[in-house]
């Protein structure tokens, strides 16, 4: 346990003095705030457009304080996606294409504390972007928009989009620790990503099921209103986690028994 | 068990090619034991397995009792290890690697603190301890290789071409830390700069093609395959020592004469035995042909001759076995 904190402890200091933590929490912030601005702007925006166009006349509902939370959830989906793949591919694969694995592995450490220290470290920070981006979309909602929104729902999509981003930082660390070079981990991690998303989206019921349900603009709408429980969401949020171990323990198994 | 290392049958087979093979090996404890071979012989392997890197083929080895091919993480808290190309985490200092290697040991934090700074001021990087690593010259991160492998007051310490990226001061200065720590600590070292292992290695096993070819003290090993060779130097022109060459010629125990730079010649001769008749009739033939002996000399191996010889002959059977083998199969 005391290895996996010093490495957990290394993992972070790393992350800040390689500024992967300012690129993750700039990333996460910059597409969460989208949601709330964007939706301010929209109208304004389409209105300047259609003027330019005769004849066309396009008219937008007002966007409610609603509107810019559901707008929030779904920027929360495939940019952080891919800020988190960018950031995170190189991991392992980095540190054997470096060789400076071989600094830890050859010390009374198993594999399995080094791959778990990269993802927890990695997972707090994400975490912490999430909340950071979460409260700053929250504030910024309010601050722009007249009518408010129901902050316990809020908070169980937060959650939703926490467990999403376990399972594709869990799915980019396994991809990491298959691959030598952190280029290939990263090919290999974003195509695994588009093609699992839209295999989700194309098997009947698995969109229920899956934490990409979360990014589902009906079904966040209906948690936001209350049209349904927040209970809706607690398989997709139970799925993604699940997923998330189910990847991580297949990265430990095969790491492993890699070489070094 | 007295032996602090011990290989019996290591293999390690990538597809059909044996990088080791069946490589029985016995290191006694607190020496510094020199780890030779040729590139590909399988040094580096040798060590990966033994440090618990990778797993072998087939086979089994102890290292400070526990069983490296079945619990490498019992042995990895007994070894200190540097790899033959050591980078390190570029935005750490110095000071911080070493005191994340002792954490990693399991030392407390005052421990790890002191020991860090005892180990820098070793290996002669007490300056450069708040700096970070990214910026340390190849030497400077070989030095800080040697301190991270020695944190944890080793049973044993790997060291894999320790002293290749360094200047003849610091390769002095590395060569005299190596001697010391055997008093703690045994050392297994591969190097390709035979001087320095014939300089520090109280023992040495030479590898080849992933099986050892000769083993034991250097002293044994010089003597085991001392040359039967005199070096004789003549003055007056160059055509002297080819003179000399033609009149022993005909010499029973010749073996082989070569002229070699400023006008030596180097006597090879069929046995040892023969040092003493050689030494009385070389003279008589220089005397005769009214030659001016400056020096005679019986050569005195070194251990890059040995090693040279050595692998020569291992290289000379296996070349015929492979040629016997494609022979049968043919």
């Amino acid at each position: 346990m005391n290895r996996t904190i010093a490495l957990l402890k290394k993992e972070l200091l790393e992350q800040w003095r390689t500024n992967k933590i300012l690129i993750l929490v700039l990333g996460f912030l910059f597409s969460g705030l989208q949601g709330p601005v964007v939706t301010k702007l929209l109208p304004e925006l389409i209105k300047n457009s259609s003027s330019s166009m005769q004849g066309i006349v396009i008219t937008v509902p007002e966007q409610t304080a609603l509107d810019a939370i559901l707008s929030y959830v779904a920027q929360m989906s495939v940019f952080p996606s891919l800020i988190l793949i960018l950031v995170v591919m190189g991991t392992l694969a980095g540190e054997r294409e470096r060789g400076t694995q071989v600094f830890v592995l050859t010390k009374p450490v198993t594999r399995s504390q080094f791959i778990l220290a990269k993802y927890l470290a990695f997972w707090g920070i994400v975490v912490g972007a999430i909340i950071l981006t979460a409260a700053a979309s929250a504030y910024y909602t309010l601050l722009l928009f007249s009518s408010s929104f129901n902050f316990g729902t809020f908070l169980v999509l937060n959650l939703g989009v926490i467990s999403y981003s376990s399972y594709i930082l869990a799915l980019v660390v396994l991809c990491s620790s298959l691959f030598k070079t952190g280029v290939a981990a990263g090919g290999v991690s974003f195509v695994s990503f588009l093609a699992i998303d839209n295999l989700v989206k194309f098997i009947p019921g698995w969109t229920k099921i899956f934490p990409q349900a979360i990014f589902n603009t009906g079904t966040s709408r209906q948690v936001m209103t209350g049209a349904t429980g927040p209970g809706e969401l607690a398989i997709p949020v139970l799925v993604g986690l699940a997923m998330a171990a189910l990847l991580l323990a297949i990265a430990c198994i095969t790491y492993e028994k890699r070489e070094m | 068990m007295s032996d602090i290392i011990v290989c019996q049958q290591l293999t390690k087979q990538y597809g059909d090619h044996k990088v080791v093979d069946r490589l029985d090996l016995r290191v006694p404890g607190n020496i510094v034991f020199g780890f030779l071979g040729p590139n590909g012989a399988g040094k580096s392997t040798t060590m990966k397995l033994l440090t618990g890197q990778i797993k072998p083929t087939g086979g089994t080895a102890w290292v400070a009792g526990a069983d490296v091919t079945r619990n490498s993480l019992e042995a990895r808290r007994h070894i200190g290890y540097l790899s033959e190309l050591p980078n390190f985490y570029p935005w750490m200092k110095g000071q911080e690697l070493l005191e994340l290697a002792g954490e990693l040991f399991g030392l407390n934090p005052a421990t790890r603190k002191a020991r860090a700074k005892e180990l820098l001021d070793l290996v002669g990087l007490t300056d450069a301890g708040q700096r970070k690593v990214g910026g340390y010259s190849g030497g400077m991160r070989q030095r800080l290789g040697i301190a991270q492998a020695l944190v944890n007051r080793p049973k044993v310490v790997f060291l894999d071409e320790p002293v290749s990226a360094l200047d003849p001061l610091g390769r002095r200065d590395v060569l005299n830390l190596l001697g010391n720590i055997r008093q703690e600590a045994t050392v297994f070292m591969s190097s390709h700069v035979l001087a320095d292992v014939d300089r520090v290695c109280d023992q040495v096993s030479i590898l080849n093609r992933g099986q050892v070819i000769a083993a034991g003290t250097t002293t044994e090993l010089k003597e085991r395959n001392a040359i039967s060779a005199i070096i004789i130097e003549l003055d007056g022109n160059h055509n002297a020592a080819g003179r000399l060459a033609a009149a022993i010629q005909g010499e029973s125990w010749l073996k082989n004469a070569t002229t070699l730079d400023n006008g030596r010649l180097k006597v090879e001769l069929t046995s040892e035995n023969y040092m003493h008749e050689a030494g009385q009739r070389i003279p008589r033939l220089v005397s005769e042909l009214e030659l001016s002996l400056r020096s005679y000399q019986a050569v005195v191996p070194n251990l890059e001759d040995v090693f040279m010889q050595l692998l020569n002959a291992a290289n000379e059977k296996a070349e015929s076995q492979d040629t016997g083998q494609a022979r049968v199969l043919g």
